[in-house]
């Protein structure tokens, strides 16, 4: 039986977070998701590092947080944030007394910003409307979701902490009011296992209230299901708000090599089973047309929704998604039920994940009566960029393909570069759309990584494989065969896991009716579904 | 960032299907090129993303627009390639003879100055030698002989009162074979039209194939500006030279689509403008051609290559069409891809050995086929057959010249013409 200090639950970038911070603490912890990691509300979001500045008129408490930390991530994260600058730009029908109060409280709170004219607002980005009144600047910044949650897990395993996914957790173990371990079943093998403990800390997000309920306790969580959009191309090299109350699609986030528009704001019941309706695209679209008139022709790639795990308290069982706060939650369950070694934290944002991580530790610790303060604002959470392999990597690779690779492997390009040495046939690019070689594939498919991938979607969250605009078409595949090749799967579950793969690839392209992503959508499910017959189902 | 363009906006028309892959002869010739979906759509989406993606791979682009006609979804996948080599950062030795080889019009007139001497000196082997060290054009090849500038509008007391249309001759007629443009102006007069020439400069193509999109712009205004009279007068525009067609009718709607009045007129001019044996096949539609051929005494073994630019311009093989008319001429089309040359593209030393791999299947269909001569309309694909083969290559409207009986122009249909040519008496090879 596996033992160890603290259990986290949820490997979104809040449980990544906490992984990461208690291993600088020196408290030894595991950390289980029922899926992969950033499968949920962190890997369903804009990526979008905010300033602040949405939050500035309403909320300015959260508003500050999120500049504070807007500070630290691109500081210690550099690796995972592109400081691509936002504005905030005045439409003609929006408030212009908004305008005012906007750029007032900004100033109050300290987020920079600059007032622009249209025309150099338009100079800048343009593919605004030729209308607008004008724009603000702030430090809006695009952060890559999963790359930042790797970085903390792994970051975390190098100093010893453990992290193991797809196993869900079942039952929480309490004996006489105090945790005493988790009982969990690995999704992936069905095997039923046991960590004991002395701590839980429930990082489940959208999952918070069902693992609150199996400790016997309440945590009141509402489902606020967004909307997104991904477009084929960046449209924009900032982030563009619209500046007015926040709102449905108000928001256009360049990140990587597409944008992301979003987000609508609807109550669900729970975090599964989420959809998407056609006219939500087209009510996305036609909203995001107002603030970036190109959409209206953009293709669109695919659309995914993730739920908001808001803290609703009885008190604002009332209030829409937009108006509870968007400040976190902190819960010590001993001192409301007077249950020994449960911590939930619920609430907060992408932007604030490293303080929410922070308050959990400060609790945890004082309660484990570990005295190392948090250090996680200083420490980077990657070692600098490896120069020399780099310029190897440049030798051997083209430039797109040898950067990419340098950003989301940092340190470890030099484990492909030495694998493209030994086998030189490994500097084929699998992945044409978002560039990814045949040696990072089987990187994140070995043994050697932190942070092995156990499905092809997972390689996705890795590399973004097939996360650009044939969706997986040409390279799901080859990613499948690699797995088998390198036998990390057997024949059957290799074409089980692409099955699933293109189940889940097509699911994100099947509601859009814009540009050609349908075509692509069917030339995906003409070669697979109906040319090779991966799928028995005939007309899905 | 710039601003969306219709153009730039076509890439997201690409489904990655990798049709335009299998139409590049660079990718079929050259295995280790990127080839134009990787260099077009696919890194134009990391260049908006700000990725550093610049690759000397995009000076290997021929130009050919093979790409543009696979795709099954109008992506302009060679106006994204032309956009990345706009912008590829080149050595300063590469730059000194772009340079040079984006402006033909100004080589043209320099060299003109006093021929004789410019094709001696081009002639001597230290010359070249020296332009091989210091400007890295390949000694391998010869240069095309400049000739005298003296093309121009034929009398008007000798002209006969056809419909006007407007000769674009290019700078190769104009500097290097003002003869073939006289018997361009001939051939029209024959099959009644008034043709004159315009006083316009280089089309821009050699400026946009050498990454300098300013001067393409520069060219492109210049031209459009200067053909408006005649085409806002009902004349229409005649191009001997495939890429000079290519040209007129497809790219300076592309250059100039930020201006919209400069876009006006583009487009109109496109809507105007004419592959000679594009005119000649409407005319023959009309009724209007002039079938008057001299008797076959012998057999004329023609094979015919179309070049890239002909083929871009989407109006069949005219040129074929009409020689297949021609008494005594047996003709092939030889439909073996790019020639390899892309006007200056053959010229660089370091391009040469992938112009000769791209040419290697059109040079072997032409020795297997073995003609008395091939016929191209593309002055630089006539050099690169001669070149890799050794057989004689002519443009199309030489042979077709010769080939009209000596009273031919009385039976052209011009307004003051006598007699009707009889078609059941046209001469027959058979």
């Amino acid at each position: 039986m596996e033992r160890t200090q603290v259990v986290i639950i949820g490997g979104g970038a809040t449980g990544a977070g906490i992984l990461w911070d208690l291993s600088l603490r020196q408290i030894p912890a595991v950390l289980l998701e029922q899926k992969d990691l950033a499968n949920g509300a962190t890997g369903r979001c804009h990526g979008l590092l905010h300033s602040g500045g949405r939050y500035a008129v309403k909320d300015a408490e959260a508003a500050k947080e999120c500049l504070e930390e807007n500070k630290i991530i691109k500081h210690i994260a550099p690796h995972c944030v592109e400081a691509t600058g936002g504005l905030f730009v005045k439409c003609h029908q929006d408030d212009p007394k908004f305008f005012d109060q906007w750029f007032d409280s900004c100033k109050h709170i300290g987020i920079s910003t600059k007032r622009l004219s249209a025309d150099e607002a338009l100079e800048l980005e343009p593919n605004l409307p030729p209308d607008i009144v004008g724009a603000f600047t702030c430090p809006d910044a695009h952060v890559d979701v999963f790359q930042l949650t790797l970085s903390n897990i792994e970051s975390a395993v190098a100093r010893g902490a453990k992290f193991k996914t797809y196993c869900q957790v079942n039952a929480i173990d309490i004996d006489h009011g105090k945790v005493k371990g988790v009982r969990y079943r690995d999704t992936l093998t069905g095997e039923q296992d046991y960590i004991s403990c002395d701590m839980v800390i429930n990082a489940a997000g959208g999952w918070a209230e069902k693992v609150a309920q199996m400790a016997g306790v309440e945590v009141p969580v509402r489902c606020d299901k967004g909307t997104l959009l991904v477009l084929n191309h960046r449209l924009s090299s900032r982030v563009i708000n619209r500046c007015r109350k926040p709102g449905d699609a108000d928001i256009l986030v360049p990140a990587g090599p597409v944008c992301i528009l979003g987000t609508s704001s609807i109550t669900v019941p729970g975090p599964e089973g989420l959809t998407v309706s056609p006219e939500e695209i087209q009510y996305l679209l036609r909203l995001g047309t107002e603030l970036v008139p190109a959409l209206a022709e953009a293709r669109v790639l695919r659309s995914f929704s993730g739920v908001r795990p808001l803290y609703a308290p009885k008190s604002v069982s009332g209030a829409g998604g937009r108006e509870i706060s968007r400040g976190f939650a902190l819960l010590d369950h001993e001192s409301i039920e007077n249950v020994k070694g449960f911590v939930s934290i619920v609430g907060g944002k992408l932007t604030t994940y490293r303080l929410m991580a922070k308050a959990v530790c400060d609790l945890v610790s004082k309660k484990l009566g570990v005295h190392e303060p948090c250090s996680t604002h200083e420490v980077l959470l990657r070692p600098r960029r490896d120069k020399a392999a780099f310029q190897t990597a440049l030798l051997l690779l083209a430039r797109p393909v040898a950067e990419k690779a340098e950003r989301r492997l940092g340190a470890n390009l030099v484990k492909i570069v030495k694998a493209i040495k030994e086998r030189p046939e490994l500097a084929e690019v699998v992945c044409e759309c978002e560039q990814v070689t045949r040696a990072e594939l089987e990187y994140v498919l070995g043994d050697e990584t932190l942070i092995p991938a156990k499905t092809i979607t997972d390689v996705g969250r890795r590399t973004r494989l097939g996360f650009g605009p044939c969706q997986g078409t040409f390279c799901g595949y080859r990613a499948m065969l690699a797995g088998f090749q390198m036998q990390r799967w057997s024949a059957a579950e290799a074409c089980a896991q692409f099955e699933q793969y293109l189940d889940e690839r097509w699911k994100g392209q099947s509601w859009i009716n814009q540009g050609k992503q349908v075509e692509q959508l069917y030339l995906s499910r003409d070669l697979f579904g109906v040319s090779y017959n991966f799928h028995e189902e005939e007309g899905r | 960032m710039r601003k969306d363009r219709k153009d730039e906006v076509s890439l997201d028309n690409c489904l990655k299907c990798t049709d335009c892959n299998t139409a590049c002869p660079v990718v079929t010739a050259h295995p280790a090129y990127p080839g134009p979906k990787r260099l077009g759509p696919e890194l134009e989406r990391m260049r908006r993303e700000g990725i550093e993606c610049d690759t000397e791979w995009v000076e290997y682009c021929l130009g050919c627009h093979r790409c543009d006609l696979a795709c099954p979804n109008q992506v302009n996948v060679s106006e994204l390639i032309a956009r990345a080599k706009a912008a590829h950062k080149k050595t300063p030795v590469r730059r000194l003879r772009d340079f040079w080889l984006a402006r033909p019009g100004l080589l043209g007139k320099l060299n003109t100055i006093v021929p004789e001497v410019t094709n001696f000196s081009l002639g001597l082997k230290p010359v070249r030698k020296l332009m091989s060290m210091f400007m890295k054009i390949t000694p391998e090849r010869k240069f095309p002989a400049y000739t005298k500038p003296d093309l121009r509008t034929p009398n008007v007391v000798a002209m006969n009162k056809g419909e006007r249309v407007v000769f674009f001759p290019g700078c190769f007629i104009q500097y290097n074979q003002p003869e073939l443009g006289r018997r361009v102006l001939e051939l029209l007069e024959l099959n009644g039209f008034q043709p004159e020439v315009a006083s316009t400069g280089c089309c821009g193509v050699p400026s946009l194939a050498n990454g300098n999109s300013e001067e393409a712009y520069k060219r492109a205004t210049a031209n459009v500006n200067s053909m408006m009279e005649a085409v806002n007068s009902g004349a229409r525009i005649v191009t001997a030279c495939s890429s000079c067609g290519h040209m007129l009718k497809t790219g300076f709607a592309h250059l100039l689509e930020d201006d919209p009045d400069l876009a006006t007129k583009a487009a109109k001019i496109a809507a105007n403008t004419y592959d000679l044996a594009e005119l000649l096949v409407a005319q023959q539609d009309a009724g209007k051609f002039n079938t008057r051929f001299a008797p076959a005494t012998a057999t004329l073994k023609l094979a015919y290559h179309a070049p890239c630019h002909q083929k871009s311009q989407g109006i069949g093989r005219p040129w074929y069409h009409l020689l297949r008319q021609v008494p005594g001429v047996e003709i092939e089309d030889l439909n073996a891809g790019c020639c390899g040359m892309s006007g200056t593209f053959g010229f660089k030393e370091e391009k040469y050995p992938v112009s000769m791999e791209v040419g290697g299947e059109l040079f072997a269909a032409i020795s297997a086929t073995a003609p008395q001569a091939v016929v191209t309309e593309c002055a630089t694909c006539q050099m690169q057959i001669e070149h890799g083969t050794g057989f004689k290559a002519v443009h199309p409207a030489i042979v077709l010249l010769n080939a009209y009986a000596t009273d031919a122009k009385q039976y052209s249909f011009t307004a003051d013409t006598s007699g009707k040519p009889k078609d059941d008496n046209m001469p027959s090879c058979a």
